[in-house]
């Protein structure tokens, strides 16, 4: 069970929250072209290790918050606002 | 015009019926549905001040921070989500609550009335904090959960705001009116190793 | 090597069945080979077998980390069937049950398939008109569905709770010729019968590298050391982005956890496979009596091979909801799969930018039942060095395109896929 830390609502369980992917990727801009769009939409790093990504407390405070999260070992390292920038254990 | 208006029936009408339920002598746990007025209230864009500031000024209520609620004379709030409340009022103070709020707000905040939207259930005596265990995942123990906290979360698969109202202890618990019945369901069906007695609403 | 038979297993019963030959050697890796297929899951031995058997070339090996068969292969519900709606899916998977029907004659292994029919559940007049056309669809590619009526559905499995509140059955849609099959005897059978024409099955060898000279590739650093190749196959399923990371590439994929569970050995009490897609469960029985079930993905990237335990709620509740006799039933084991979600739930069998590198992965969570056909269709591709028409729309390029087989149409989200 993961427990995350809902920077408004403290510690809460997995079930409260809905993933929503890879926190990393940026929308390119209106003109930046079909290739920065097919990066942008379809393609993923899809890290074996830590990964930043979305989680929305859907059943909580309804905010979108960050969660860096190791794929493999299912640890949280941190959560943060939406609007933060997070970063990456080096191991 | 009749006499007098029909009584506004609750999500809760024929389900909870007043009297002693299950095992014990002494009911050690009461269930109460109360039928306050709700509002939700939610400032707009970089207005959460000027909210703060207008219902502070009407209703005397200084607005809780996360995982807080606050109460004064003629309202009481609960933290719902960053910038945004969950309002109540009883006795006179409830008519037309949702209009007294976007009335004071004015332009820097959204109202919603939610009055016939939620159900509240009152929770109280010694076992509470056993009982809502069942179902509740936040932890209630009095080192970390103690009068004047709230939390929004899930309770047996429904949404529920909860709110410690005193030490007794005693919570009220906030539910979706259309979900109300199932979740009545649960909480006597998880009260009912305790006994415990429904009294009437207030 | 000999062949497997009746008469052969009277007569290795006579001496305790002590001298049988080894199914396949256990050679050393050569300096290089024509095609080196990376991953000895089904998919891997599939496709190296069909280059050998299809196409001719023998000089093959197939490179596994561990023991063959126990990535996905060994940790699925071994469901077959070809109930898709879209053409692009429905004929390779078709293709792919009529490979699963010969299968056992064409290898000399037993795999237990059994055609004990796919049963899909709808509850609404809208589900079954969805349903409706999902059938036709395939009757009009020459593949077998049938619109059973609620009763039709009663004869075949009584212990449904017809009357569900929110999900009561109004009838399914039913392949007879889907069924399952014993999943590791695939592993099995593919290796012996790849191994007998001359491909060299290489356990515990984990790929670390991938040589790259001129856009062209040259072999695999592994960790056994280098093995050049001409051409190479990925194979790899959940670790397909891991792999695809070695030469740069970056892939529309996600690995996400999917659970399975099965029970204690009961009486046969489930005929066919039996999914209730508006729960997320679905359920088979095993020969040896377990009832082998799951429901979705967990829905977070995820490599852990294990899952959470309220996924295992969802499916417990959902399975007991749809047979209300299940809440007596003990679990005996669960485990998690890593499955490759691609934006939009279809697979890529296709050529890479880089010369001589092949794929054949993102199956989410139905790439069992692709395994003869994906072995098939990546032998054909390596050897031709382009695509058969079964898998031509099956690239990495149709998301660029726009050309996206979103049979769900759940759009590029794998979690919801």
């Amino acid at each position: 069970m993961h427990r995350i830390d809902c920077p408004w609502c403290g510690l809460r369980d997995e079930i409260e929250f809905a993933y929503r992917g890879d926190a990393t990727v940026r929308r390119p801009p209106a003109d930046a072209g079909i290739d920065a769009f097919y990066e942008y939409v379809y393609l993923r790093d899809n890290p074996r290790g830590w990964h930043v990504e979305w989680w929305h407390h859907a059943a909580g405070c309804r905010q979108w918050i960050k969660v860096v999260r190791h794929t493999t070992t299912h640890a949280i390292h941190a959560t943060a606002k939406a609007d933060e920038d997070m970063q990456v254990p080096r191991s | 015009m009749p006499a007098s208006a029909p009584e506004p029936l609750s999500a809760l009408h024929g389900v909870a019926a007043p009297g002693r339920h299950a095992v014990g002598g002494e009911a050690p746990l009461t269930l109460r549905e109360r039928r306050p007025s709700l509002a939700m209230l939610l400032a707009r864009k970089a207005r959460a001040r000027d909210v703060a500031a207008a219902v502070q000024r009407r209703f005397g209520l200084a607005l809780p921070a996360p995982g807080r609620a606050a109460a004064a004379q003629d309202a009481s709030a609960i933290w719902t989500q960053p910038d945004g409340w969950l309002l109540s009022a009883d006795g006179a103070a409830a008519r037309d609550f949702a209009g007294a709020v976007k009335s004071a707000v004015g332009d820097a905040g959204s109202v919603v009335d939610q009055t016939h939207g939620k159900a509240v259930l009152l929770l109280t005596g010694a076992p509470a904090r056993r009982v809502l265990a069942t179902g509740c995942r936040i932890d209630l123990h009095p080192r970390v959960f103690a009068p004047g906290r709230s939390a929004v979360t899930q309770i047996a698969h429904i949404d529920c705001i909860l709110r410690q109202v005193d030490a007794a202890p005693g919570y009220e618990l906030i539910v979706p009116s259309s979900l109300a019945e199932a979740f009545y369901g649960w909480l006597t069906h998880a009260a009912s190793a305790y006994g415990y007695e429904v009294l009437a609403p207030a | 090597m000999s062949r497997y038979s009746a008469f052969r297993l009277f007569l290795n019963g006579l001496t305790g069945h002590a001298s049988w030959p080894r199914a396949w050697r256990n050679p050393e890796p050569r300096s290089s080979y024509d095609v080196v297929i990376v991953g000895g899951g089904g998919h891997g031995l599939a496709a190296a077998y069909y280059l050998a058997k299809e196409h001719g070339i023998a000089n093959v090996a197939v490179v596994e980390k561990g023991p063959i068969g126990l990535g996905n292969t060994g940790r699925n519900t071994t469901i077959v069937r070809s109930n898709y709606m879209f053409p692009q899916n429905h004929r390779f998977y078709e293709w792919s049950l009529k490979l699963w029907e010969g299968l056992e004659q064409d290898l000399n292994f037993n795999a237990m398939v059994s055609q004990r029919g796919v049963l899909g559940l709808f509850h609404s007049d809208g589900q079954r008109q969805i349903f409706a056309r999902r059938g036709n669809w395939m009757r009009l590619s020459g593949i077998d569905a049938e619109l059973l009526d609620r009763d039709q559905v009663r004869a075949i499995v009584p212990q449904l709770d017809f009357d569900n509140a929110r999900f009561p059955i109004m009838g399914g849609l039913l392949q007879r010729r889907g069924g399952t099959v014993r999943h590791d005897a695939v592993a099995w059978g593919y290796a012996r019968a790849a191994d007998r024409r001359g491909v060299d099955i290489i356990q515990h060898c984990e790929v670390t590298g991938i040589r790259i000279v001129a856009n062209r590739v040259a072999g695999v650093e592994t960790t056994r050391g280098f093995i050049g190749a001409k051409k190479i196959g990925l194979a790899v399923a959940g670790n397909t982005s891991h792999l695809a990371a070695m030469v740069g590439l970056r892939l529309p994929i996600e690995s996400h956890v999917l659970q399975a569970f099965v029970s204690e050995g009961l009486k046969p009490f489930v005929d066919c496979v039996v999914t209730f897609g508006a729960g997320h469960f679905y359920i088979s029985q095993s020969d040896k009596g377990g009832l082998v079930f799951g429901g979705n993905i967990d829905g977070y990237n995820s490599y852990a091979q294990r899952g959470n335990l309220p996924a295992m709620e969802h499916v417990w509740t959902a399975g007991v909801a749809l047979m209300p006799a299940l809440s007596r039933v003990r679990v005996l084991r669960q485990w998690g799969g890593v499955m490759d979600m691609t934006m939009d739930g279809s697979p890529l069998i296709c050529r890479t930018p880089v010369e001589g590198l092949y794929l054949d992965g993102g199956w989410c969570y139905g790439g069992f039942k692709a395994t003869p056909a994906a072995g098939w269709c990546h032998a054909h591709t390596i050897a031709n060095d382009a695509p058969h028409a079964l898998n031509s729309h099956f690239t990495i390029d149709r998301f660029r395109q726009g050309l996206t087989i979103d049979e769900r149409g759940a759009g590029p989200n794998p979690w919801l896929q």
